[in-house]
C-alpha cells in the first residue's frame, strides 16, 4: 500500500505542475518554528493558499459595556470600521518574520535579486513598529502538543489538534541583543479606505512575485470573496494571512487552514511575581504572555498524514480519515 | 538685422543659495508656529554665503556672497582664512556645484522663452536672447528689456542686461556697461566697446596677461591696433573676437531647445458617450504611445489622459509613476479608475494623451517569465507596479513606510511616511529603539483607567477599564519614562480630545491640530499586569491618574 500511494502523491503533484504551468516551481511550506505544528502539518505553512487567524477575541461595541466573544454578534450599526477587535499581532509578525527570512535565503540563488516585502493590508492589523524589530518571536511552551478527539488509533489526528505558544525570552536567547530591523525595512503598511478596496488590494498584493508575505484584515469575508483570495494566492506566491474575529467561527470560508488563537490563561502553578525590571522579561515563564492554538480546518491534501504503525504493522489510515471529513465540511 | 539681449546675473551662484536658505527659514518659521525655541535663528539675509571647491585637497573658496566681501573674503582665499576674516559673522558653506548652477540656469533661460524662441545660456552666470522682431510685441526696445530684466529680478536675481547688434557687444556691454540696462544701436558697437575692459570679451587667459603685459586696458585701444599687428602678435583668437563683436564675423549661438512631450490625439467621427468604447479607445492611444516612448527609449513618469467632450470643459485625468514605464497594460490599470468617475456630457469627441515627464528606459530582456528585475532605489519594477496600482485607485496617501523617530514617547516613537508618487522611496530615519518589552497594540491617546491598590504594599489589585472590571494577577514594574526637559514642543493631551498633527497608524479619529502651548508632563511609571483572562495589558501612571496604553496581543 505505502509505495503505491507515495507514487500516487507524486503523480498528483505533476499533474498540478502541469496544470499551472512550469513557470512557478512548487514552494516549499513554510516552517514555522513550532515543532508539533510543523509536524502536523508536514513541514509547516502550505504556499500558495489562504489561511485564517480567528482571534483573539470578537467585536466589541466601541461604547464599552458588550460581551465579547463567540455567538453571533455584531457591532452596533454593522459598520466594518466601528467594530474593536485585535487580531493576533505577535503571532502574526512572527510568520511574517519568517516568510521574510526564508524568501530571503531562497532568492538569493534565484534568477531574480529582488528585495522582498511584507504587506500589512487593513489599518486593523498593523501592529506596534517594535513587535517588528523584535528578534525573537514565539516558541512552544514546554507543554507538547495535544490531541483533539482521539479514536483513531495511535495516528494524531489534524482536527482539533492544540499548541500552546508563548513570547520568546528575547535577552537571553542568545540572538544577539534583539533588535533586528530587516522586517520593519521591508514593510509596506496599506490603508484601504473601504472593504471592496481592501479585497482588491489584498488580490494585487498576491499576484504580485516579490511579495513575501501579506497580512490582512480579513473580517466580514463573504465565501465568494475569500473562494477569489484563494485563487489569487494560487497565483503568487507569498504567504497570505489573513485575521479575523473570533466571532466568525461558524461562517463558511474556502481558506485552506483555519486556526483560533486564543489568550492562554494563567496556570495555577503561577508562582508570585519575582522581582525584575518591567522593562526586561524575567526568567520566569509565567511573566511571558502566551497563546493556545487550535486547528479548525486543514483542506485535504495539504498535510501529510502522521503515520504511527498499528500493533500488526499496518499503517493506519487515520489522518487520512479526518482529512476526508474535513472535505466534506 | 539681428538683435541680441544678453543679461548678466552678478551674484548668480550665491543667490541661488540664499534663495534656498529663505525658504528653509520660512518652512520652519511656519511649522514652529512661533514659540522660541532657544537662540533665535539669524535673519537670512545676514548669513555669509561660502560657496567652496576642493583644488589639489585644498578647500578654496569659489563664491563669495556680498556680505563675506564686505568683510574681505575674496575668491581663491582658503576656507580657514574666510573663516577668520567672517569672525562670528553667521556662515553657511557649501560645496559648489557647476553642473547643478549650468542645469539652474538652463531653467531660467526656459523661463526667458515667453519673450523669444531663441534663449541661450551661458556659463557661468549669462543668457543670451535673440530678440530680433520681438520687440513689436512688447512696443519698442525699451520695453522688451526693461520687461525681461524685470522678469529675471522678480524671480529674486539680481540682473544687467545690454541690447546690441552682436552677443558678443551684448554680453560684454551688460556685464562690464556703466548702467545697467543698456541699449545700443546696430553699428555703434564700436562707440560702446571703446571704454570697456579687456576681460569684456572672452579672451584666454594668456592672451589677456600678454596685452596687460604691453600696457592695453580698455577695447579702444585693442581696436585701434592695426590687424596686421594683432594677428601677428596674438594670433587669430583674439582677431576673430574682435570681428565677432563687431558684427564682421558671424557668431554660432546654440539655443535652448524645447521638445514637446510625448503625445497620441485621436478624433473620433462622432461624438460617443459610452464609456466601454472610450476605454478602448484610450487603450488603443496609449499602445501608440507606448511606440513613441520606445522609439525615444523613454519611459513614461507621468499620463496624462484628457478627454473633450462637445459641450463641457476637457477632462484632464493624471497620473504619477514611481519608476519609467512604458507598459500599455500597467498604464491602462492606473488611469482606469479615474477615467470611470469622468463626467461625458453629450458626448466625447476627441482623445488625447500625453506623457509630460519622461526618463530614460533601457529596454530588458525576458520580461515575460518575470526575469531581470531592475532595482531602482528600493522598489524593483513588480513591487512598483502594486504601489501605482494602490496610489491610482486609493489615493496619494494610502500606503506607508514606517519610520522610528528620536521620541522616548511609545506613542510618538514611530512616524508613518506616505510612499510619495512618482519617486523613489523616502529615506526614513533610523533612530535608535532602545530596550524594553512593548506591546504588539499600542493606542495613540492612552485611556484613561481606574486602578485599585492595595493601601499597605501598593500593590496593583484591580483595574477598570472601558467599563469593565479586571482583576490583576501579575504586575511587573515599574518602568519610569521620564519627561524630557525639551518638552516644550510635544505636548501629549491626556485628558482632551484632541489629535496631534502626525497621522498616527492605530486611531482611527481625523486628526486636528494640537494646541500650541507648551507644557511640562509629569513622568510615567510603566506597569505590565496580567488580568485574570490571561490578557497582558500595559498601563502606566502620570501623576495620580491612571491610563491604558497598550496590550500584548
Amino acid at each position: 500500500m505505502k509505495p503505491q500511494r507515495a507514487a500516487l502523491e507524486s503523480l498528483t503533484r505533476r499533474v498540478r505542475v502541469l496544470e499551472r504551468g512550469s513557470e512557478r516551481p512548487e514552494r516549499p511550506p513554510l516552517a514555522t518554528g513550532w515543532a508539533g505544528v510543523d509536524g502536523l502539518l508536514g513541514g509547516g505553512l502550505a504556499r500558495g493558499v489562504v489561511h485564517e487567524w480567528l482571534g483573539l477575541d470578537g467585536p466589541r461595541v466601541a461604547a464599552g459595556g458588550g460581551a465579547v466573544g463567540g455567538g453571533a454578534f455584531r457591532a452596533a450599526g454593522g459598520r466594518t470600521g466601528a467594530a474593536a477587535w485585535t487580531p493576533p499581532l505577535f503571532l502574526l509578525a512572527h510568520l511574517a518574520r519568517r516568510a521574510l527570512a526564508e524568501a530571503d535565503a531562497s532568492a538569493g540563488g534565484g534568477a531574480d535579486g529582488a528585495a522582498r516585502w511584507i504587506l500589512w493590508i487593513g489599518r486593523r492589523v498593523w501592529p506596534y513598529p517594535r513587535t517588528l524589530t523584535r528578534g525573537g518571536g514565539l516558541v512552544e511552551c514546554a507543554g507538547a502538543l495535544a490531541g483533539g478527539a482521539h479514536g483513531l488509533g495511535g495516528a494524531t489526528p489534524l482536527e482539533g489538534a492544540r499548541c500552546a505558544l508563548e513570547l520568546d525570552d528575547v535577552a537571553r536567547s542568545g540572538s544577539g541583543g534583539g533588535v533586528d530591523r530587516a522586517v520593519l525595512d521591508r514593510s509596506l503598511f496599506v490603508d484601504p479606505p473601504d472593504r471592496k478596496g481592501l479585497l482588491w488590494a489584498v488580490d494585487a498584493a498576491l499576484r504580485c512575485p516579490t511579495v513575501a508575505a501579506v497580512v490582512a484584515d480579513g473580517s466580514n469575508l463573504p465565501l465568494p470573496a475569500s473562494r477569489r483570495l484563494q485563487l489569487a494566492a494560487e497565483a503568487g506566491s507569498g504567504l497570505c494571512l489573513l485575521a479575523r474575529p473570533a466571532n466568525e467561527l461558524r461562517q463558511l470560508s474556502a481558506a485552506a487552514t483555519r486556526w483560533h488563537v486564543r489568550r492562554g490563561g494563567p496556570s495555577p502553578e503561577d508562582g508570585p511575581p519575582l522581582d525584575s525590571e518591567a522593562g526586561e522579561l524575567s526568567t520566569d515563564p509565567a511573566d511571558r504572555p502566551r497563546w493556545d492554538l487550535e486547528l479548525l480546518r486543514c483542506r485535504a491534501g495539504l498535510a501529510r498524514v502522521a503515520r504511527a504503525p498499528t500493533a500488526d504493522g499496518m499503517p493506519t489510515e487515520g489522518g487520512a480519515a479526518a482529512a476526508g471529513a474535513a472535505a466534506g465540511r | 538685422m539681428p538683435r541680441w539681449l544678453a543679461i548678466h546675473l552678478p551674484r548668480w551662484s550665491v543667490e541661488r543659495v540664499r534663495q534656498r536658505l529663505v525658504a528653509r527659514a520660512a518652512r520652519r518659521a511656519v511649522a514652529i508656529g512661533g514659540v522660541d525655541v532657544g537662540a533665535p535663528e539669524p535673519a537670512p539675509g545676514d548669513v555669509a554665503i561660502l560657496l567652496v571647491e576642493t583644488v589639489a585637497e585644498r578647500l578654496l573658496v569659489a563664491r563669495c556672497c556680498a556680505v563675506a566681501s564686505g568683510h574681505g573674503v575674496r575668491v581663491g582665499m582658503t576656507v580657514a582664512g574666510a573663516r577668520a576674516l567672517l569672525g562670528a559673522t553667521p556662515t553657511h558653506v557649501e560645496a559648489h556645484d557647476p553642473a547643478l548652477e549650468r542645469a539652474a540656469l538652463d531653467a531660467l533661460g526656459r523661463a526667458l522663452w515667453r519673450f523669444t524662441p531663441r534663449v541661450a545660456a551661458r556659463a557661468p552666470d549669462g543668457l543670451l536672447l535673440d530678440v530680433a522682431g520681438c520687440e513689436r510685441l512688447f512696443g519698442g526696445e525699451r520695453p522688451l528689456l526693461e520687461a525681461a530684466v524685470g522678469h529675471v529680478r522678480a524671480l529674486g536675481f539680481d540682473a544687467r542686461a545690454a541690447l546690441a547688434g552682436t552677443a558678443s557687444a551684448a554680453r560684454a556691454v551688460a556685464r562690464f556697461g556703466p548702467e545697467p540696462l543698456a541699449a545700443v544701436a546696430s553699428g555703434a558697437e564700436r562707440a560702446a566697446l571703446e571704454h570697456l575692459p579687456l576681460e569684456a570679451l572672452d579672451l584666454e587667459p594668456r592672451t589677456l596677461g600678454a596685452l596687460h603685459e604691453l600696457e592695453l586696458t580698455t577695447l579702444g585701444q585693442c581696436l585701434a591696433l592695426s590687424r596686421a599687428q594683432v594677428a601677428t602678435r596674438f594670433g587669430e583668437p583674439l582677431l576673430a573676437a574682435l570681428d565677432r563683436a563687431l558684427g564682421e564675423r558671424p557668431e554660432a549661438i546654440e539655443c535652448l531647445r524645447y521638445a514637446p512631450p510625448p503625445s497620441v490625439e485621436r478624433e473620433l467621427e462622432g461624438a460617443t458617450d459610452d464609456l466601454e468604447t472610450l476605454l478602448t479607445c484610450v487603450r488603443q492611444l496609449l499602445d501608440e504611445l507606448a511606440a513613441r516612448l520606445a522609439e525615444a527609449d523613454v519611459g513614461a513618469l507621468a499620463l496624462l489622459v484628457e478627454l473633450f467632450p462637445t459641450d463641457a470643459p476637457p477632462a484632464r485625468e493624471w497620473v504619477a509613476l514611481s519608476a519609467p514605464s512604458r507598459d500599455p497594460a500597467h498604464l491602462m490599470t492606473l488611469i482606469e479608475p479615474q477615467l470611470e468617475r469622468v463626467r461625458l456630457g453629450f458626448g466625447v469627441d476627441r482623445l488625447r494623451a500625453t506623457a509630460p515627464r519622461t526618463a530614460p528606459l533601457r529596454p530588458r530582456q525576458g520580461a515575460g517569465f518575470g526575469l531581470g528585475a531592475d532595482l531602482t532605489a528600493g522598489f524593483d519594477r513588480a513591487l512598483g507596479e502594486l504601489l501605482d496600482a494602490y496610489a491610482g485607485r486609493f489615493g496619494p496617501r494610502r500606503a506607508y513606510l514606517v519610520e522610528a523617530v528620536e521620541s522616548h514617547l511609545p506613542e510618538r516613537a514611530f512616524r508613518p511616511r506616505p510612499v510619495p508618487l512618482g519617486g523613489a522611496p523616502p529615506r526614513l530615519a533610523r533612530a535608535s529603539l532602545g530596550a524594553g518589552e512593548r506591546p504588539s497594540s499600542v493606542l495613540f491617546r492612552p485611556e484613561p483607567a481606574e486602578v485599585r491598590t492595595d493601601p499597605e504594599s501598593g500593590a496593583l489589585l484591580a483595574l477598570r477599564w472601558r467599563a469593565e472590571e479586571h482583576a490583576i494577577l501579575r504586575a511587573l514594574g515599574p518602568e519610569r519614562l521620564a519627561t524630557t526637559w525639551w518638552t516644550a514642543l510635544e505636548p501629549v493631551e491626556l485628558e482632551e480630545r484632541r489629535a496631534p498633527t502626525r497621522t498616527d497608524y492605530t486611531s482611527l479619529d481625523a486628526p486636528t491640530p494640537p494646541p500650541r502651548k507648551p507644557r511640562v508632563e509629569p513622568s510615567r511609571d510603566y506597569w505590565r499586569v496580567q488580568d485574570a483572562a490571561g490578557r497582558w495589558l500595559w498601563i502606566f501612571r502620570c501623576g495620580a491618574r491612571w491610563f491604558v496604553h497598550g496590550e500584548w496581543a
